[in-house]
This record gives C-alpha cells, structure tokens and sequence, in this order.
C-alpha cells in the first residue's frame, strides 16, 4: 500500500514537474488546516485568506523547500502558516501603530500580538511546566533524560537500570499523557 | 526541568511527539533541529483548529500561484536544443565512444538482429545513406518500410571491411544528414520508412537511433550506459510528446476523444496533456501518468520496458497502460 510520505513525495514531484493540478489537490487536502491556523493566529478574515495564498503559491514556487525526511508535508504547510499568520500580524500591527503613532500617548501591544505571544510564549513557559507536572514522577524522569538531558532510550535504560523496553514504554506512555492533556489544552483555549 | 536556554526548542520537540507519539522513536535526531515556533503550531494542531476556507478562496489562491510560475514546466528547467544542436551533439558522442573501441570489442555481439559492434555501425551507414536520400525531394527512394531489413546489404558490403573505416564512412555520413536537414524548410513533411514527419522530428528521431545504440554498443562492451546532456532530455520529451497521437495510431491503438496528461519530472520534463488519436483536439485527460522525464525517453527509445519504468497512473488504469506500451512505437533501431 502507498505510504502517506509517498503520496506526499509523489505530489511534490508534480508540482515541480508544474503540474497545478497537484497543488490543486494539496489544497483540497489542506487548506483547511493552513487556513484554520491561519485564522486562529491572525483572528482577521482577510489576513488569513492572504496567509492561505501565500503558503500554496510559495509551495507552487519553491516546491524544493520541502523536506519530507523532517515530517509530512502536512507539518510542512502548518508550520509555514504559522511563521506566515505571525509576520503578518506582526506586519499589520506594525503598520496599525506607525498610522496612529501621533495620536497615542505611548506604544502599546494590540491584541493580535497578545495572541501570538499566548500561543509561542506563554504556553512554552507556564502549561508545559503545569502538564509536566502532572505526569507521574517515573514518566518526568524519562522525559526529563530524553528531552532535556539529550539522552538516547538506550542511554535511558543503562542510566535508569531498566531494560531498553521499558524505557521506551516509559516515554511513550508520558508522550501519550502530554498528547491527552495538550487535546485538552488546545479545546480550552479554543473555547 | 525548566529555565535552560534550549527550553523553548525542548518544548516544541516534545509538543510534537506528543501530539504525534508514532515519531517518538527519532526524537533524539530532532534535537537542535526543529525551530522554536514550532511549539505554536503542535500547540494549535488540534482538530478543532481545521476550519473550511471560503469556498471562493480556492480558485483565488490557485489563480495567484499560477499567475506567479506558468503551470506546464518545471521549476528547475532545462531549456530544449534545436533538434539539429541534439543530433550533431549525439553524433559528437557516438563518435567519440567508437575512437574508445579496441580491436576486440568490435566484434563483440551487440543487437540481435543488426549483430556485432561493427555490424551495428555498418547498418547506420545505411541509414544515413537512406536518410539522405528522404531528405533529397528530387530522390525517389522507395519507403523501405522494415528498418532492419533496409540495411542488411550493407551490412554485407561492409562484412569485412576495417571497422576504424565503417566508423568514418558513418560519420560522413551523419554531416551530410544534418547538412541536408539543415538545407530546407525543417517543417517539411519527409518519409522515414514507414512514417512521415517533419525534418525537426526525424532529426529528433534520429538522435534517439543514436542513443539507443551508443546504449547497445556500451553494453556490449561493458561501459557505464551514455546519458544525454538536459536540453537534449528536453527536447527528445517535448517531440516524443506531439507525437504521442501519431504513435498510438502506428501502434494500432488510438482512443478517439481520450487524452492523456503527463507529468515528467526531472528538469528536462514537464505536463503536458495530449490526445491519443492524431488530428483530434485535447480533451479532458482520462489518466494522468507520473514518470521520470529521461525514464520514458528510455522507453520511447526501447531501451527500457514500460514495466521497469515505475510509472504512477492515476485514473483509467487500463488506458495508461496502454499509452505507455504505445510510446515505443515509432522507435526504428
């Protein structure tokens, strides 16, 4: 059966080959999630509609920027949307401020900023801390070696003095408690 | 566990395996690769983010990107050559393989039914001599339908000659081809055994005579196989495309009011979408068939089978198979 990275490989090579109907199906396929990011980071109708252009004409042109040894193609688009919904904002409220300058006392953040800042910083620093905490202290130890000590499963079990297995059952069940309590993260902050 | 100065890189690697927890087993080659934002975007990757875009906004977003890069060529395209550039360039390298040859591997088995080495170049000095002679339009040369049965008499003149003098006697011969393509109108219609085409596609044919020989001579003798530079590549795929219709029509099988499109990739490819019946007008493809560029130059060329080419055909399947297996078609080796 054809994999998912081979029908994403199969599609990059179309659009280089200047086939639109392939990016025509890459937008079918996922437009939805770049517009929706789009959407929630930016919160304006039409900075997420210029975002969404711009992410599927910037692949149509540059369709060698996609590197599906470091994730899908989905992940490629999402993450572009991202860094795109962001310069815009960034741009828009750039522009908002040098417009109305001579008429505030002093500069302040606009609320698209503070969204930006909610979704890449604050969430970053405060709630992974929180969701950390919240898993077992055998699951923080594992993470804790794998993640911010750098260390391999295989390095995990020797220092732990567990079998490979075991530690690789240890991240996965702490990866998969971070994956419940993040969904429900993302649902609160959403609603 | 928190206030490094990697927190934010951390964070985004392990956003991401938890929101993806089959990638986990990586996770360690992704350290110091992944960039800090990427935290956001695996923060927002919940299904609820997923928002139907105005339905309006997709013919609006392919127009835009279309109206940046034309769709049809590829971005790293190669530009095609003159097909009179392909054949004195194709010619330049068969040469320059033949001055490689030891005495030995001239004899060495190298068609099935040409025979050795230099019974091969012996029947393109038939060739060049036929061809001369189609190019002449005050020549009346019969059509001499079979390729291989055209050249068996000289192939016997030339039995027992020095193969170093076949070899410059098809030389010759080459020049004066491309002299007298290059004397006229190259849109004229000429015969090449049992086709017509205009003088750009037989020079374009011709290059793919010569191809495939260099390609049975290497063989023969054990040396890498002889690739063509790009704007050979390109032109030979955008000929082999116009005559798509014309090939499934030698072939037997044409499809009257069916297209195919196909996506060439590599530098020297492209989409192209064309009719499978000569004369008729391009209709909305049936079957789209991915493939590599120079891969099906190798099957054109009968180098390569259809089967070996690892084709994508998406559509009706039994179409593309058969365009596929039409594509050699108006090869003559």
């Amino acid at each position: 059966m054809e994999g998912l990275s081979d029908r994403d490989a199969l599609l990059v090579e179309r659009i280089r080959a200047g086939d639109d109907r392939a990016l025509a199906a890459i937008y079918d396929q996922h437009a939805g999630l770049v517009y929706g990011l789009a959407r929630r980071v930016a919160r304006d109708e039409q900075l997420a509609r210029d975002v969404t252009q711009e992410v599927f004409t910037y692949l149509w042109e540059k369709p060698d920027r996609v590197d599906l040894t470091r994730g899908s193609l989905r992940t490629y688009l999402a993450l572009l949307a991202h860094r795109r919904a962001v310069d815009e904002v960034r741009r828009h409220e750039a522009r908002r401020r040098a417009e109305t300058a001579s008429a505030l006392p002093e500069p302040v953040d606009g609320p698209e900023t503070c969204v930006v800042d909610a979704a890449t910083q604050i969430w970053r620093k405060n709630h992974l801390t929180s969701l950390l905490d919240m898993l077992s202290a055998e699951q923080r130890t594992v993470v804790q070696l794998a993640y911010y000590d750098g260390l391999t499963r295989v390095q995990i079990a020797k220092a732990l003095g567990i079998p490979e297995g075991t530690a690789k059952d240890r991240v996965r069940s702490a990866l998969a408690r971070l994956r419940t309590l993040l969904t429900d993260e993302a649902r609160e902050a959403i609603s | 566990m928190n206030g490094s100065p990697s927190d934010d890189e951390t964070a985004a690697l392990l956003a991401l395996d938890a929101l993806l927890p089959g990638e986990q087993a990586d996770a360690e080659l992704r350290i110091g690769m992944l960039p800090a934002d990427l935290a956001g975007v695996a923060a927002l990757l919940a299904e609820e983010t997923v928002t139907d875009p105005p339905p309006e906004l997709r013919s609006d977003t392919l127009m835009r990107a279309t109206s940046r890069r034309p769709p049809g060529r590829p971005n790293d395209a190669a530009q095609p050559c003159e097909p009179a550039v392909a054949f004195d360039r194709t010619v330049e390298d068969l040469n320059h393989l033949l001055r490689s040859l030891t005495d030995a591997e001239w004899s060495a088995p190298a068609h099935a039914e040409h025979g050795r080495v230099r019974d091969l170049l012996a029947h393109l000095v038939g060739i060049e001599r036929l061809v001369q002679r189609w190019l002449d339009p005050e020549d009346t040369v019969p059509d001499l339908p079979d390729h291989v049965a055209a050249t068996r008499s000289v192939i016997a003149e030339l039995a027992d000659s020095d193969p170093h003098d076949v070899a410059s006697q098809w030389y010759e011969g080459a020049h004066a081809v491309a002299a007298a393509a290059a004397a006229g109108d190259r849109s004229r219609m000429v015969v090449f055994h049992d086709i017509t085409i205009s003088v750009d596609q037989l020079l374009v044919t011709r290059t793919g005579e010569l191809w495939a020989h260099a390609i049975d001579i290497c063989q023969a003798t054990g040396r890498p196989l002889p690739q063509l530079d790009m704007e050979r590549m390109a032109t030979l795929c955008t000929e082999l495309m116009t005559l798509v219709p014309l090939a499934m029509a030698h072939r037997g099988t044409t499809a009257p009011g069916r297209a195919a499109r196909f996506v060439l990739t590599g530098p020297a490819g492209g989409t192209y979408t064309v009719p499978l019946a000569p004369q008729a007008q391009t209709s909305e493809p049936q079957v789209t068939i991915v493939t590599d560029a120079a891969g099906l130059c190798r099957v054109a060329i009968r180098r390569l089978r259809p089967e070996q080419l690892g084709a994508a055909i998406d559509g009706d399947r039994e179409l593309g198979d058969l365009v596929l297996a039409g594509i050699g078609a108006l090869a003559r080796d």
